[in-house]
């Protein structure tokens, strides 16, 4: 990092600040106690030319200043993996920009001890000043396990302090252990890495400390039997996601009518109230019709968040992982992948994002490239609007509603071609076919925090809200210039035969003949085959920088063709022109095709720029956006010949 | 192999305690001989000095060497010895009598009050003395801040007696004697 830190501290001396390295095994709490030490004052970033991102912050002591850089989460020291590469490289002093640490703090749980000494070992070999924080003393405690903190110390030759991160407990006290870095014992000889020798000594060090293992939660354990056993668990886990599903549609299904109730009262008072045209047509069309039809759908993405959050926290999702381990290693893949697909139905970009836990670059990328075709929340509005459009709200298939049911189809397609995809890019690239060693950390279940759940969800509605006030209210009023421009003179209207007077057939007139139109039709050759007209593809471009933007297309562009039922008024939509001109735009076929489109295209420029940032390269996103969209049209065109087919 | 660390010996760099299981080996004290692959370090000058404890070897650095060069190597060395408990002859007493366990018991005793229990009670002003150790029960007497203190009792459970069946699974008991000088310190088991 930077050796230029100065302390200004009005010393005669200006000294580099001291740079203290955090590294430890994933979910160690290396986090919180990195969060703890520098008040969250973090930044990130990326080390130079790989995947793997940065974590630098400062922390004072008194009058001092510290670097503390949390690398990445490794489980060893041997360069199986561009995480653990970093990591021995960083302590090493190899890599370029990249000061080689003044000292280490090696965070370990207390309750996997035997596993995290092998990781010490190789830690202290490297002959870095070092002290040791054990994390999680508490739950082992609680779990009967024993260990004596001052005894370790003893065994290992370097301090060792326990703390407890999340309660901030021993945090002073670390802060002083770091102050007096200069002066921590070193090893007089470092510990053996490997062969039995290390083990000997693991074992000698963990009987002298007193180490007790904790027993596994007993609650935990009988839950686990049922929950982990092959047949038993594979049901409650489809039991789980078809309730998981069916709470999505059902709970939100009410609260979005309100939400939705609220934006028709807020339309009545803009058409009552407003006298400019102009700022009528963009309040009223844009803004409400527009906007609004996306905001509408808070609640459910709430919900979904809320739901996630609770699965998370109870601990059932590494559960899930476990018992999705087997169905993922058939597509080359191991259980964590499954948890970053899982968090793709949120949002891709948390999904790509939590590949970071994979320990192999491989599985990283066929997992980023799969990311995507999970269903993600944005989907969810377009998928509402275009089953409700393709089936009737009360048909029912046995006792389920036919809209859920098609619904479900949609995440299950997602889901099936996310395998597929993750299969094909395995197979593509590796032909070795090396296994990675798998530590998958069961914790015990355990109540979540009402608070931790708070936040995720207000932080998901917070973002979504976001979205839609920047990326989805910049388009859409983009687009509604588009829609609304170039004007057109009272002589020119009578010239097409429009009476001037009449609000409809001029909003009509004026859609049909603007730039919009004229770009939509542009992209005519493209979409025709699938049976999209220029008002699609209008929205299937627009929904390129986010997909939601394309309800608040089409709720423009029924707001336009009058006021009512926007529902209605897309149904009864027809062709302006072409070969067509006259039938209805949106068919069975049609809107099959629309649906696949919308689940396999890569239509969101957040997702594209984390593939960039997580591969360091313009490489990978460009192969998503290339694949994903080509098969987005292939399939779409193939869903619309065989639905075309069944229907006749 | 036999489970085993090393520890530094506080003031003196030149000797390392190899922490092993108590009652790997049966002799104490300095060494007649030792197995081959330590009387060869011996021999070429790598180590000057092999010493048994009950649950310890003691090494010291021959002059002119250092841990970091040598310690891998006498490492090595010490456990290849150490899975020939029968070549570990002591210098004195007769050959095959072992320390009795009271013996073993005291020595790893008075070895963690030197150690870290006796430094917990000495930063907290207190003073906890060896006294003797009879049929496995161990005999101490709390002198300086530990007189009177509501925590000395639990010391010297938690600390003291916790840490003594960790390595001596013979101990039957850690008592404090209150001041009253009925037998000498290192009166062993008789």
């Amino acid at each position: 990092m930077s050796p230029g830190c100065h302390d200004g501290g009005g010393g005669t001396l200006a000294l580099a600040a001291p740079h203290i390295a955090l590294v430890g095994a994933p979910n160690a709490g290396k986090t919180s106690i990195f969060n703890a030490l520098t008040g969250l004052r973090g930044r990130t970033g990326n080390y130079p030319g790989v995947t793997v991102s940065r974590f630098v912050g400062t922390c004072r002591v008194g009058p001092d200043r510290y670097v503390i850089e949390d690398l990445p989460g490794t489980y060893g020291l041997r360069p199986v993996s561009p995480d653990e590469q970093i990591v021995a490289d960083a302590l090493d002093g190899h890599l370029d920009g990249v000061q080689r640490p003044d000292a280490l703090l090696v965070v370990v749980d207390a309750t996997t001890l035997r596993r995290s000494l092998g990781f010490v070992a190789q830690v202290l070999a490297r002959g870095l000043p070092a002290g040791l924080v054990v994390t999680f003393t508490d739950e082992l405690v609680r779990r009967q396990g024993a260990l004596d903190v001052d005894a370790l110390a003893e065994a290992l030759g370097v301090p060792v302090l326990a703390v407890v991160g999340h309660r901030r407990h021993g945090i002073a006290p670390l802060r002083e252990l770091l102050a007096g870095w200069r002066s921590w014992p070193v090893p007089v000889l470092p510990p053996p890495v490997d062969g039995p020798e290390r083990d000997a000594w693991v074992d000698s060090v963990l009987g002298f400390a007193g180490y007790r293992a904790a027993e596994r939660h007993r609650a935990t354990q009988r839950i686990d039997a049922v929950l982990l056993h092959p047949l038993w668990g594979t049901l409650v886990f489809f039991a789980v996601m078809v309730l998981f599903f069916q709470t999505l549609f059902t709970l939100a299904a009410p609260l979005q009518d309100v939400v939705a109730a609220g934006f028709d009262r807020l339309a009545a008072v803009v058409a009552g109230h407003v006298g400019n045209r102009w700022l009528a047509s963009l309040l009223g069309d844009a803004l409400i019709g527009g906007v609004g039809s996306v905001l509408a759908f808070v609640p459910q993405i709430m919900l979904l968040f809320l739901l996630l959050a609770l699965l998370e926290g109870v601990g059932y999702m590494s559960r899930a992982a476990f018992l999705m381990d087997r169905v993922m290693a058939r597509a080359g893949l191991e259980g964590r992948a499954f948890v970053a697909l899982l968090s793709s139905f949120a949002c891709a970009i948390p999904g790509i994002m939590a590949t970071r836990t994979l320990p192999s670059a491989r599985d990283r990328l066929a997992t980023m490239m799969a990311a995507p075709l999970i269903t993600c929340s944005a989907r969810l509005p377009v998928y509402v609007v275009l089953i409700g459009l393709l089936v009737d709200r009360s048909g029912r298939i046995g006792p389920f509603g036919a809209q859920g049911l098609v619904m479900f189809g949609m995440y299950l397609f997602g889901a099936v071609s996310a395998m597929l995809a993750a299969w094909a890019f395995k197979k593509l690239g590796d032909h070795r076919g090396r296994l990675m060693p798998f530590y998958l950390e069961m914790p015990p279940y355990r109540l979540p925090s009402a608070r931790s759940v708070a936040i995720t969800v207000w932080d998901s509605a917070k973002s979504f809200v976001y979205k839609c006030s920047t990326i989805i209210v910049a388009t859409t009023i983009g687009l509604w210039l588009l829609l609304n421009l170039p004007l057109h003179s009272a002589a020119q209207l009578q010239a097409a035969g429009v009476d001037p007077g009449d609000r409809t057939a001029v909003a009509a007139y004026t859609i049909d003949h603007s730039y919009a139109a004229g770009l939509g039709r542009l992209m005519a050759p493209v979409f025709d085959p699938l049976g999209f007209d220029w008002r699609i593809n209008v929205g299937v471009l627009s929904a390129q920088a986010a997909r939601e933007t394309f309800v608040a297309t089409l709720g423009q562009v029924a707001a336009a063709d009058g006021p009512g039922d926007s529902g209605e008024a897309l149904r009864g939509m027809t062709y302006a022109d072409g070969a067509r001109a006259g039938q209805r735009v949106f068919t069975a076929p049609t809107i099959a095709a629309l649906l696949v489109y919308f689940a396999v295209a890569l239509q969101c420029m957040a997702t594209i720029g984390v593939i960039r940032r997580e591969t360091g390269t313009w490489t990978w996103p460009l192969v998503a956006f290339g694949y994903l969209t080509g098969s987005a049209w292939l399939l779409a065109y193939l869903a619309k010949t065989l639905t075309g087919l069944l229907t006749g | 192999m036999v489970p085993m660390h090393p520890q530094a010996c506080p003031g003196d760099p030149d000797r390392l305690r190899w922490i092993i299981p108590a009652g790997t080996l049966s002799v104490t004290g300095a060494l007649a001989a030792v197995p081959a692959p330590l009387a060869v370090l011996l021999a070429d000058g790598t180590l000057a000095e092999v010493v048994a404890e009950p649950a310890a070897v003691v090494t010291r650095l021959g002059r002119g060497r250092s841990w970091s060069a040598e310690g891998p190597r006498v490492r090595t060395a010490l456990h290849g010895a150490l899975d020939e408990p029968t070549g570990w002859i002591a210098a004195h007493g007769p050959q095959g009598q072992g320390p009795g366990p009271d013996a073993l018991l005291y020595a790893m005793a008075q070895q963690l009050l030197d150690g870290a229990a006796g430094q917990f009670a000495r930063s907290h002003g207190g003073a906890i003395e060896l006294l003797h150790v009879r049929d496995g029960v161990v005999t101490v007497r709390l002198g300086g801040a530990c007189h009177g203190c509501l925590g000395a009792g639990r010391t010297l459970h938690q600390r003291l007696e916790l840490q003594l069946r960790r390595r001596c699974p013979g101990v039957r008991a850690v008592v404090a004697d209150n001041g009253r000088h009925h037998t000498g310190p290192g009166s062993l088991g008789a």
